[in-house]
């Protein structure tokens, strides 16, 4: 319903002021980090903006063809159940069984679209040392 | 931000004062970037000596000390001879109502994590670092629960029956439960649980032994600091804690610390203690710092959001909570370090 900018032009146009005409005039060394902080979670939730709802509708896909029980259950209430039931016990038997390799499948890119957004620049690669 | 306590000064001149029955003069006192849970003021005497005042902040850490016990934990590491400044002139009440604070000698060196691990001023130290490092470590790991009783109970601690990796996932599990529950974290924890490395007898662990945490000169390491979170546990818990990839600011490939390799910093702490060091539960640590640290900055976020602290880079630190989940998983996989 706004009028142009969009949400995402917004929240870069402020991390790009705080990056290039607040941050080299600011000299106490505490504060400029903190601008620095700024600056990322302005892009932060730029980013979140733009993938947010394609990241939770795969990530609910994971969880309906995991549980197949709950066609109509949102997903932080399917994640609750996921992390509940991974406590449960041996993820073999119980709850998850014949399902493991979903569920680890399922935690791994949720881990990985939450890093696309907040640390775009995480090393993801196995070997790392 | 910059925290201001009215008559600052004077309030300090009172208390050593009191301390010391004739009247010391103080020239500065200023507010440094504080650590989690406790806030650090510079004090500079009249005649030029310098230490810094550490006083309880306004909030804190679970499972961090207050600085009455911090104070007994560096009295026993001074010691064991470990490289840490001795505490002084112990006060309640000084900077806020309730809030204990002492006082350190005032230390030169680099704290700052990135710059510890890339300071081209540094780049000697870095080399002498790893051993300098384990020969301290040894010594705070050689402080036994049984020579202390009262130290943070370590009478329950040096019973025959404490198993320090039990008791810590146990401590991490509760921490768990105050949050909202995530599959990640619990896919991490039903892996350590199913694990668990054979019982050894407790050590004195300083408990953020990293990057950051000691400060570090041109000629090498100059002190350990920042005992809030010392604990008895598993030796390993702080072998490991120093390389969980957050504390390498960027140097991945030099896990220790983000300045070196493993093997010269296990090998000088096994010379310096006498102890072998078993590779597989370095790795079960490595795995368990990192869903401690996950864990802790979900916890840093949350004291943001209930209003007990309004500093951005705690509320921005929760977001962080996924790259120590993926790590603890990518070490899980990997099955070694």
């Amino acid at each position: 319903m706004q009028d142009p900018p969009e949400k995402e032009a917004l929240l870069f146009a402020i991390a790009r002021f705080l990056e290039e005409d607040v941050r080299p005039l600011v000299k106490d060394p505490r504060v400029n980090f903190r601008l620095l902080i700024a600056t990322h979670l302005a892009a932060t939730v730029a980013s979140e903006c733009r993938t947010g709802a394609a990241h939770e509708a795969a990530a609910l896909a994971r969880l309906r063809a995991i549980y197949t029980d709950a066609e109509n259950v949102p997903y932080r209430t399917l994640e609750a159940r996921l992390a509940s039931d991974i406590r449960q016990g041996d993820l073999r038997q119980g709850a998850l069984a014949g399902r493991e390799d979903a569920v680890r499948a399922h935690v791994k890119a949720t881990l990985l679209a939450k890093l696309a957004v907040n640390s775009p620049r995480f090393d993801t690669r196995t070997e790392i040392e | 931000m910059s925290m201001d306590v009215p008559g600052l000064r004077e309030k300090i001149e009172g208390h050593l004062q009191r301390a010391e029955g004739r009247r010391i003069g103080v020239a500065v006192a200023e507010v440094l970037a504080g650590g989690a849970c406790q806030e650090n003021i510079k004090v500079e005497l009249e005649g030029g000596e310098r230490w810094v005042l550490r006083s309880d902040a306004r909030s804190s850490l679970t499972g961090s000390l207050d600085r009455a016990r911090e104070l007994e934990v560096i009295r026993a590491a001074v010691a064991a001879g470990v490289r840490t400044p001795p505490p002084k002139w112990p006060a309640t009440g000084l900077l806020r109502e309730g809030a204990t604070s002492y006082f350190l000698e005032w230390r030169e060196g680099e704290a700052i994590g990135r710059r510890v691990v890339k300071s081209k001023e540094l780049e000697a130290a870095r080399g002498t670092l790893p051993a300098e490092l384990a020969r301290e470590l040894a010594k705070i790991h050689g402080i036994r629960p049984a020579d202390h009783p009262t130290l943070m109970d370590g009478a329950a601690a040096a019973a025959p029956s404490f198993d320090p990796a039990v008791a810590s996932l146990a401590r991490l599990r509760a921490r768990m439960d105050s949050l909202e529950p995530s599959p990640s974290r619990e896919l991490v924890h039903r892996w350590l649980a199913d694990h668990l490395p054979a019982k050894e007898d407790a050590v004195l662990c300083h408990g953020d032994f990293r990057t950051g945490n000691f400060l570090v000169a041109p000629d090498g390491l100059s002190a350990i600091l920042d005992w809030e979170f010392a604990h008895w546990g598993a030796r390993a818990f702080d072998l490991a804690w120093i390389c969980v990839r957050d504390w390498r600011f960027g140097q991945l490939a030099l896990p220790v610390g983000g300045f070196a390799g493993r093997e010269p910093f296990y090998a000088a702490y096994e010379a310096a203690s006498g102890v072998h060091l078993d590779r597989a539960r370095l790795h079960w640590w490595e795995v368990f710092g990192n869903l401690a640290w996950a864990v802790g900055s979900v916890q840093q976020a949350h004291r943001y959001i209930s209003g007990a602290e309004s500093d951005l880079e705690l509320v921005a630190i929760g977001r962080r909570a996924a790259e120590m989940e993926f790590e603890a998983l990518r070490l899980i996989e990997k099955g070694r370090i």
